[in-house]
């Protein structure tokens, strides 16, 4: 017998280690849709155990077990560290593991969380739990000025879920700027498509391009609102000096994550010598769950507007005049006016130039109009639009005047307003009413084209008097025995439904200018 | 369209309204009119300066209740007319014919002195209170046998003054022949109109220049016709002229 010989020798060599004593990890929760690091504190009983050992043959490793079914399993690789990380202290030893949360597919479950340092035996069983993917679906607005200050809504979820619900989300603008979630401005609701367009006062047809890279919602879906991410302003990454054009804006990404606070080791930037620990953090930002892009523009100036009053019935052409408008869809910027709290569509014409139609309204008032790009960042115009009822006009008196103008015409009607009194819009007009045509028998001017021909349109201003009266006066350049209409325009634009006719007289002079005095059958 | 007429800011309803006139009364106020005739008779023989007779007052016109202003409107003593001189005279437009009478004046707005002969307009020249001298620029009508031309003047050219004087103008259409033979004397009938008249006695023809010219009697057979004797000797021709010429013709009573 050779109880010697019996086994083959060989280099395989089985280390036996005192069981280190593990703690509980750093982190309570994480998003599912997160790969979160998670730390360990963990006494190695380096007085048993040998380092090197360890470093060289332990398989640390992070098992992630479902209590609603026992069968799903995940593992993480897990990695041996020194507290503070990175501190490279001659002779410190590790005293914790880290490793990540794997991607997990059940939402709202709780985990059964262990480490093995040999992929074999686990130690631990605490409790984790796996809460909503974090992450963003829809923003309101898409874009807003380059200085910052718009309130974005952020459509998307479990922003509300970590545990403890306290803990910081973080919404960052682009790669530089970021800011805490307040908890508290996070609504539940169920998604719609209409009105989440309302909100951006912009159609699914308008939207189609911004839209095209979304990630789907379905209609009526459990989200969550978040109410009150504030843009950054970027100006100060341009460094430019107006009217230097530098710094229009541009795109960045929409993130949404947690800083997963770790400790660290400050050193000397020089000798890169330990100092001492200080706290710092892991971002957890998820890049690539969200393809919403906000676009930072240039806030545009105003210049002109007009006309500034229009019927309480709406549909006022507003010509806004200024510079820096612009029309991207992509970025869900169009231009848009805001009368006295309604908001409507602007149709964009040029960077200097953008046209809204005045909306109906109950109240014959002065309301301040306002200018924006993405419905929320308003410029005030300075201007107010005075809304008045659609005038009637039911007689003008006197019905005749002289060519040489100047008669004065009181003009009788109802709804007449004094809000836009004093305005060049308040005016009257008169309008040839059977022009003569090139070649017409009575034609003797010889004038081929057709806009010499005639006299022109004329406008004078009117003045209100009464809410039933207005007056103006007849212009010159008419001639005797010509017929004119006349109605009345408060704003330039709109006219009464009614027009009157107005006529023409001229004076060649009186004969004789004297007589007897006791002259009969005679006449002047 | 209202239309009212104001004279002296009396408003009244014009007489007759056109398209393109409107006709205005212009006596207003009847009481004073009433003074005014009154006056006027009392002192028909003092033309002078009335108290009521002569003045101004304004005129306009309110359309649809927008007054047009046309300024002042003055009041005058008709003038008379005693002598008109010549009456008889030709018809081509050239000569004076002076009016003579009492009351006349340009002393006054609005003053527009005129005369007429017929329906001919001729300008007036106030020579002093009694005398208007009218020239006529255009050639007067000749008329028929029987009829004239009244002669009158007005202030404004409109309110003619009565006038008791025609004017009988007369003038040459043809005559037959028109050439002769010089050195004889050669029948030359005249046609025209205006021979028959008071002075047809003087009736004289003239051949030719202002400055080298024979008048010879005239025999006026009627109000169209006369006849008149070309001279036959007195027409001198420098050397060397030819001896054909045509010379002026006229006549004159």
């Amino acid at each position: 017998m050779n109880p010697e010989g019996e086994f083959d020798p060989n280099d395989i060599f089985l280390y036996y280690y005192a069981e280190p004593d593990v703690k509980k990890q750093s982190a309570e929760f994480a998003y599912m849709n997160e790969e979160k690091v998670i730390l360990f504190d963990v006494d190695f009983k380096w007085g048993q155990n040998h380092p090197d050992i360890f470093r060289d043959y332990a398989n640390f490793t992070c098992r992630f077990t479902s209590e609603k079914n026992a069968t799903y399993v995940k593992f993480t690789d897990a990695f041996m560290e020194t507290s503070p990380i990175g501190s490279m202290k001659h002779g410190a030893l590790a005293d914790q593991i880290r490793c990540r949360t794997p991607i997990w597919d059940h939402p709202a479950d709780v985990v059964k969380l262990d480490v093995s340092f040999n992929g074999h035996d686990y130690y631990g069983g605490y409790p984790m739990n796996m809460v909503d993917a974090l992450s963003t679906l829809r923003i309101s607005p898409l874009c807003g000025p380059i200085d910052g200050g718009t309130k974005v809504n952020i459509y998307g979820t479990g922003m509300n879920s970590s545990v403890p619900q306290e803990a910081p989300v973080i919404v960052k603008f682009g790669t530089t700027h970021s800011q805490q979630v307040d908890k508290s401005n996070i609504d539940e609701i169920t998604f719609s498509d209409d009105d989440y367009h309302d909100e951006l006062h912009l159609s699914d047809k308008l939207l189609k391009i911004a839209e095209t890279n979304y990630p789907d919602i379905d209609d009526k879906q459990a989200i969550e609102k978040y109410v009150g991410a504030i843009t950054p302003n970027i100006t100060d990454h341009f460094n430019f000096d107006p009217p230097d054009v530098r710094g229009q804006g541009g795109v960045v990404s929409v993130l949404i994550g947690e800083n997963v606070n770790i400790s660290i080791t400050d050193h000397e930037k020089n000798s890169t010598t330990y100092k001492q620990k200080i706290d710092s953090f892991i971002e957890c930002a998820y890049y690539d769950t969200s393809d919403l892009e906000f676009y930072f523009y240039r806030q545009p100036i105003i210049t002109k507007l007009e006309p500034n009053s229009g019927l309480t019935t709406g549909g006022t052409t507003v010509d806004i005049s200024g510079a820096w408008f612009a029309e991207n869809p992509m970025y869900g910027q169009f231009p848009f006016c805001n009368f006295g709290g309604i908001i409507v569509r602007g149709r964009f014409i040029s960077s200097t130039r953008i046209q809204c139609n005045s909306p109906a309204t109950q109240q014959s008032n002065a309301v301040k109009i306002m200018v924006s790009l993405n419905a929320v960042d308003w410029i005030d115009t300075n201007h107010e639009f005075g809304y008045y009822e659609k005038p009637i006009l039911n007689d003008i008196r006197p019905r005749y005047g002289n060519i040489a103008g100047g008669t004065e015409i009181w003009l009788k009607g109802e709804k007449f307003s004094n809000a836009t009194n004093g305005l060049k819009t308040v005016m009257c007009r008169f309008t040839l009413m059977n022009p003569k045509q090139p070649g017409d028998d009575d034609d003797d001017t010889n004038l081929e084209g057709d806009d010499d021909f005639n006299a022109p349109v004329r406008f004078m201003p009117a003045y209100f008097v009464d809410q039933d009266t207005m007056k103006c006066a007849s212009p010159s350049g008419f001639g005797g025995g010509d017929h004119v209409w006349v109605d009345l325009t408060f704003n330039g634009v709109d006219f009464t439904d009614n027009k009157f006719e107005y006529n023409y007289y001229a004076f060649y002079g009186s004969f004789p200018k004297s007589a007897p005095y006791d002259a009969t059958n005679q006449f002047i | 369209m209202a239309i009212l007429c104001i004279l002296d800011g009396q408003e009244m309803a014009p007489l007759a309204v056109h398209y393109n006139l409107i006709k205005c009364p212009m006596i207003v106020d009847k009481d004073k009119r009433r003074r005014l005739a009154l006056h006027a008779k009392e002192d028909r023989s003092n033309h002078g300066f009335g108290e009521n007779d002569f003045g101004s007052v304004s005129f306009a016109l309110k359309l649809e209740g927008v007054k047009q202003s046309f300024g002042n409107f003055h009041y005058y003593r008709q003038c008379v007319i005693d002598d008109v001189t010549p009456l008889i005279a030709p018809n081509d437009g050239k000569g004076a014919i002076y009016v003579i009478g009492r009351g006349f004046r340009d002393d006054f707005e609005n003053s527009k002195l005129g005369c007429r002969i017929g329906n001919t307009l001729a300008q007036a020249q106030l020579l002093d209170s009694n005398t208007i001298r009218c020239t006529i620029n255009n050639e007067l009508p000749l008329i028929e046998e029987g009829e004239s031309l009244l002669v009158t003047v007005a202030l404004n050219t409109y309110s003619w003054a009565a006038s008791d004087f025609s004017m009988l103008p007369y003038g040459v259409q043809a005559m037959y022949p028109n050439m002769g033979p010089i050195g004889q004397s050669t029948n030359i009938l005249v046609t025209g109109k205006g021979f028959d008249n008071d002075l047809r006695e003087n009736g004289r023809c003239k051949f030719g220049t202002e400055d080298h010219y024979i008048i010879v009697e005239a025999n006026v057979l009627d109000n169209e016709h006369l006849i008149c004797k070309s001279p036959a000797d007195a027409f001198n021709l420098p050397d060397g002229a030819s001896e054909q010429l045509s010379v002026p013709f006229s006549i004159a009573f």
